[in-house]
């Protein structure tokens, strides 16, 4: 818009916006260092919550599932939701399109319970035990249809003619998807992995209704440890994952900003 | 069509069908049968080695019990009444609470914006349960919030927070913020601001030109956003189930529950099945301004 | 001087009838759902020429051009190169390159490399030392030795057209179709690039097609123009032909300003072509150059502004001369463009170059003075 300093209602606006958001998570990694077990009352600085965590097997177990979860349905379905964006947005005609793209928007705004409810009855009816598979398949199926709307943005917004061109230089369709597309969506397909990577490590209900009894999630280790009430372990928990996140999401930000900035100042240079 | 073009279409085709359509035709299978003291806890089932008959009879077993019972029994009609007004509720809040968020940052300086929408999401890739889980130690009878109140000496008795609908419109503002204030934010930014200018100087009052120039313009972001907050919270399960108390009967927590602890996996069945026709209408009503969105890009 | 153009023009394979199309357009017609994109379409087109495919936007130029390339598929009709049909072969196996309008060089690929990018997937694989050595040899035809190394978005627009150029040549086509080449740079680098892609093309005896709705353009490199409009071709001459005798009102008005009054054409006894256009101003005297005409048939006389001379006086040694009053003056520089209204209601334009350097210009508003043309000046047209 303009560059007039911010008006005092956007200002208040923009600090009470913050305030409510960051509060709550400061306060939380504030008091998982609280060396007593009341979380309400502070007692001293202390990091024996963090120990206890790490000792906590439990705990080192169901968070080893979770990553392994996150990771292999998160490449299933960036793979999966890929090729759907790409058969979406490319082919507007064949049989069932609207199908395909009702099931694929459908997800999105799916209440979970429903999804997991399904799921399990799937998974019952064709009798396949509970466990690690399940609980990816699961997820492949709702971060696939993610996957594919981040991608298919990228694609709609993509020069056709690129792919034109390298068809039109003696590459067959697959060649021109593999050295010309994929090359240039790259950065999509690499967010929606990760978008896909952190609604899988997310999941607490259809990780609920498709696991087994050897096969707890971290959400679902958190969960039956927080229907309790506060407990400084989780806080201590909530930090460590808040803060990789953090510098994760800063690290990303300011490598992007630097390859933008490199790019607009090459760009101002060439046209100079 | 040739073979490669075959095998990207209906890879992922078939997978949706397969884990996405045939679960939902099992689900409605099984909200139509009674529940049973058996593994599966239901009958009939179904089982193609007895040949015609066997079908014929398993279909005369299938009835409209379980949604009968629904709407006989005014725990469930009651659920679903209260999680559309809680929903609806915490839409309004919702929009309340992100409007002029997203005007601030639209308005701020170019070279701040990616930074204060970068702090919008970051939330949003931390661990949702734990966002939830962070209000419980601020709301609770002897929490943060109430020991802060009693301090400042506002109230002399600390408040019920935690376990009311209260707790669930909190939970839900605070968790859903983020997609409410994206798409308001991606419309107000693509405005010209020339458009303020021209009103201004066609003689609209600041407050005039917000009203019938920014606010139109930011309409399809706000119905976005509505719609992206109003349809998920409708099934919530997460946010009831530890921010609200035991009156806070929304569907989700009911269906959970008839899952799980009764194990009345027909009646389970049936509450999905009527949720997922009650959210029909709003999720057909998004998919149609998303496309007509998309068109007039 | 005259024995200089002789030399340059014998280039014209289309009139010699043993001469075999390099393209053939058969019947083409082409559909999309209701909407017919173009109409019954034939055109040869030879070795060597600088083809210039001309009209306004929507008119279907491009989708013959695609159809060339082998994004689209004709819905009947056949398309032959060499005598060979290929319609319905894909672009991949067709001997024909395309610079694209956007030029859709690949981002993250560089310079050295796009240009290769094609050389790589030749149906004979090609030793990499010959790769290498084409790619060194299409930057020096198009001067971008010391940008082999940048991205596209490292460098100008008139490199990246360059680019573009040398990509597409690279595999050495047999035809070289650009759409709208010139269309995204400013109007100064437009008039260089034009030279430049007549002597690339002349350097390496490449078919070129172009794609352009500037008829400047087409005119200035062209060895033939086809002007198309709604999906049909109308007319397929040299430049100088398609301006200088259009066969048609839009051909006559897409090319350059021209004046069109319509009227009934009378043919007198010793054969004389006459057009009355108006009750009290006398007919136009013009020369019969279309024998189709018949005596009654209303057609329409078009005559270029550049042909018409404005006096003061009459100029009785010219066969037409009507008087008018000047109402509209247009400055253009080199020129100056008078907009006359007969006295019959026409507005007819005429130009006039602006010798005189100091001075007042030899007229002004409202000045009332003589319009002469001779009976050469102008064209009867019947559609």
């Amino acid at each position: 818009m303009n560059n007039r300093s911010l008006s005092w209602f956007n200002t208040t606006s923009l600090v009470l916006g913050f305030a409510f958001l960051y509060l709550p998570m400061l306060i939380l990694i504030i008091y998982s260092f609280n060396s007593s077990k009341l979380v309400t009352v502070w007692a001293g600085f202390s990091t024996k919550w963090y120990g206890e965590l790490f000792q906590d097997e439990q705990f080192m177990q169901a968070a080893w599932v979770t990553l392994k979860v996150g990771f292999f349905s998160a490449t299933a379905a960036t793979v999966l939701g890929t090729m759907a964006a790409y058969a979406l947005v490319r082919t507007k005609k064949f049989t069932g399109r609207a199908l395909f793209s009702g099931m694929i928007f459908a997800p999105l705004v799916m209440p979970e319970v429903i999804t997991g409810l399904s799921l399990l009855l799937l998974f019952i009816a064709i009798d396949l035990d509970r466990g690690i598979l399940t609980i990816t398949l699961a997820h492949i199926t709702f971060s696939m249809c993610f996957v594919s709307v981040v991608v298919s943005s990228r694609l709609t917004s993509f020069d056709k003619s690129l792919e034109e061109a390298a068809l039109d230089l003696g590459c067959t369709p697959f060649d021109a998807f593999k050295s010309v597309v994929l090359p240039i969506i790259m950065p999509a397909v690499a967010s929606g992995w990760l978008l896909a990577f952190t609604l899988s490590l997310d999941d607490l209900v259809i990780a609920s209704f498709t696991a087994g009894p050897s096969s707890t999630t971290l959400p679902i280790k958190i969960y039956s440890s927080i229907r309790l009430g506060v407990s400084p372990q989780i806080n201590a928990l909530s930090t460590i994952m808040i803060g990789i996140v953090t510098v994760f999401v800063i690290t990303a930000s300011i490598i992007s900003k630097q390859s933008i900035k490199k790019y607009e100042s090459e760009k101002i240079r060439a046209n100079l | 069509m040739n073979i490669r073009r075959f095998t990207l279409i209906f890879t992922p085709y078939f997978w949706l069908i397969a884990l996405f359509l045939i679960p939902f035709i099992i689900v409605f299978k099984i909200s139509l049968s009674d529940p049973a003291l058996a593994i599966p806890p239901y009958t009939p089932n179904f089982d193609l080695s007895g040949g015609w008959s066997a079908i014929g009879t398993f279909f005369s077993q299938l009835d409209f019990e379980n949604y009968e019972f629904l709407l006989t029994d005014d725990l469930y009609w009651k659920s679903y009444l209260t999680s559309i007004k809680i929903a609806f509720f915490s839409t309004v809040f919702t929009l309340i609470v992100a409007f002029p968020i997203a005007y601030g940052i639209a308005k701020a300086p170019l070279h701040l914006r990616p930074m204060l929408m970068m702090l919008i999401i970051l939330p949003f890739w931390t661990s949702f349960l734990i966002r939830v889980y962070s209000w419980i130690g601020i709301l609770a009878n002897e929490g943060i919030l109430n020991n802060f109140l009693l301090w400042i000496g506002i109230i002399d008795q600390p408040l019920r927070l935690i376990n009311t609908n209260i707790a669930v419109y909190i939970g839900i503002v605070y968790t859903y913020l983020p997609f409410m204030i994206l798409p308001i934010y991606a419309n107000l930014e693509k405005m010209d601001s020339s458009l303020i200018e021209a009103a201004e100087d066609l003689g609209c009052s600041r407050i005039g030109a917000f009203w019938s120039i920014t606010l139109p313009m930011a309409k399809s972001g706000i119905v976005a956003g509505c719609m992206l907050v109003f349809i998920p919270a409708i099934g919530e399960f997460v946010i009831p189930s530890l921010l609200g108390g035991s009156s806070t009967n929304m569907i989700g927590k009911v269906l959970w529950g008839e899952f799980f602890s009764n194990r009345d996996w027909p009646v389970a069945s049936s509450v999905a099945v009527v949720l997922l026709a009650i959210l029909m209408i709003p999720i057909i009503l998004f998919q149609r301004h998303q496309q007509k969105e998309n068109m007039n890009e | 001087m005259t024995q200089a153009k002789q030399t340059t023009n014998v280039f014209s394979p289309w009139l010699n009838r043993d001469n075999k199309p390099l393209i053939k357009f058969e019947n083409i017609t082409k559909k999309f759902g209701d909407f017919t994109a173009v109409e019954n379409f034939n055109l040869e087109i030879y070795e060597k020429e600088f083809f210039a495919l001309l009209g306004s936007s929507g008119g279907g130029k491009s989708t013959v051009l695609r159809m060339l390339a082998g994004f689209e598929q004709p819905t009947s009709g056949k398309i032959w190169l060499d005598g060979e049909e290929i319609s319905n072969t894909p672009p991949n196996e067709r001997p024909i390159n395309m610079m694209f309008q956007s030029y859709a060089l690949f981002p993250h690929l560089n310079v050295w490399d796009n240009i290769a990018f094609g050389l790589k997937r030749t149906k004979k694989r090609m030793a990499s030392s010959d790769i290498k050595a084409r790619v060194e040899e299409m930057l020096r035809l198009t001067q971008l030795e010391k940008f082999a190394s940048r991205k596209p978005h490292q460098i100008s627009g008139g490199q990246r057209q360059r680019v573009a150029l040398a990509r597409s040549l690279a595999r050495e086509p047999r035809l070289l179709l650009l759409d709208e080449p010139l269309g995204a740079l400013d109007k100064k680098l437009r008039q260089e690039t034009q030279f430049e892609l007549m002597d690339i093309q002349e350097k390496t005896g490449t078919t070129f097609v172009i794609v352009t709705h500037d008829q400047e353009e087409a005119m200035t490199m062209a060895s033939r123009v086809a002007v198309m409009d709604n999906g049909k071709l109308l007319q397929v001459d040299t430049p100088n032909n398609v301006y200088e005798a259009p066969n048609s009102t839009y051909v006559a008005n897409f090319i350059g300003d021209i004046n069109i009054i319509e009227g009934e054409a009378k043919i007198d006894a010793e054969g004389l072509l006459s057009i009355h256009y108006s009750e009290t101003a006398a007919p136009i005297q013009t020369e019969n150059t279309n024998n189709q005409i018949h005596d009654g048939q209303s057609v329409s006389f078009a005559v270029r502004p550049e042909k018409i001379w404005i006096a003061k006086e009459q100029d009785v040694s010219l066969p037409n001369n009507v008087k008018g009053l000047i109402v509209d003056i247009a400055y253009l520089g080199n020129l100056s463009i008078y907009h006359i209204k007969l006295e019959s209601g026409q507005v007819i334009s005429a130009q006039m170059t602006n010798i005189l350097r100091t001075g007042q210009q030899e007229f002004t508003w409202d000045d009332e003075v003589w319009l002469n043309w001779n009976d050469t000046a102008g064209i009867v047209l019947t559609r």
